[in-house]
């Protein structure tokens, strides 16, 4: 087992290092160069913007409307009513491609719906999907709701946001956004 | 600015090269999910369909690599 090299730092500081050196190790060479390149910018306290709760409206309404279960139908889709709800909601279809009637019609909710499964927010026995109990608690704490989210959208290996993350690298991941709380945790 | 064909793939230099990386699940939808939670806005001039990341999208990819280089890879 190779040996921590402290630097001078505690223990935890050299365990945050090594995994964040490990992370901007994978393949291919570019994307180490980049990340590695950008490790810097990551050492500082992980933060929540103001707006995030404005931002997760979608996901959180989603969150609320499944709450303590909705019946999937037969072919394990969300149920018709959600989906035209969600739909009268945030005006995603105009209606001109036939009526909604499960979330395959509505890709922005099979998307939210599928994020909300990949992070555990929601979970499906039979045909009953309900939420997790980190589902509940992310329902009451912006923090971890947002914390979740990102941490799957801009990972490289799901959702594929880690490159876009990158290549806006010179000009944002730098810069922070209104005020800001702690998140650490949460990961 | 980045372009839309970007989105799960490395530029190598060329902006018209790209290199690709590999991807556990390829049903994963970042352009479709930065738009609902208005991380992205789109600029279309009808020939190259760019999109930039607001200023909470900024946040969010800061957040979302900070959060990334802190995992323990085998939890990944």
């Amino acid at each position: 087992m190779p040996i921590l090299d402290l630097r001078g730092g505690t223990l935890l500081q050299a365990v945050g290092r090594d995994r964040a050196q490990a992370w901007a190790a994978g393949y291919p060479a570019v994307r180490q160069d980049l990340l590695t390149q950008m490790l810097p910018l990551l050492a500082g306290a992980v933060g929540v913007p103001v707006r995030a709760s404005e931002c997760l409206t979608p996901l959180r309404w989603l969150l609320e409307h499944i709450a303590d279960g909705v019946t999937a139908n037969q072919g394990g889709w969300l149920p018709k009513a959600l989906v035209r709800e969600a739909n009268d909601r945030f005006g995603w279809s105009d209606g001109i491609g036939g009526t909604l009637k499960t979330d395959t019609d509505l890709p922005e909710l099979a998307s939210l719906n599928e994020l909300a499964r990949r992070v555990r927010l929601i979970t499906r026995k039979r045909r009953k999907v309900s939420l997790t109990a980190r589902g509940r608690r992310a329902l009451g704490d912006t923090s971890l709701l947002w914390c979740s989210v990102v941490a799957e959208v801009f990972s490289g290996g799901t959702c594929q946001g880690e490159g876009a993350a990158v290549g806006c690298g010179d000009s944002g991941p730098s810069q922070k956004v209104g005020g800001t709380f702690d998140c650490a945790g949460h990961g | 600015m980045v372009r839309a064909a970007l989105v799960g793939r490395w530029p190598t230099g060329e902006a018209e090269m790209h290199e690709q990386w590999p991807s556990s699940d390829a049903s994963g939808n970042f352009g479709l999910l930065a738009d609902i939670f208005g991380w992205i806005e789109h600029d279309d001039d009808g020939q190259n369909r760019t999109w930039t990341l607001t200023s909470s999208g900024r946040q969010a990819a800061l957040t979302g690599l900070q959060l990334q280089a802190r995992t323990p890879r085998n939890c990944v």
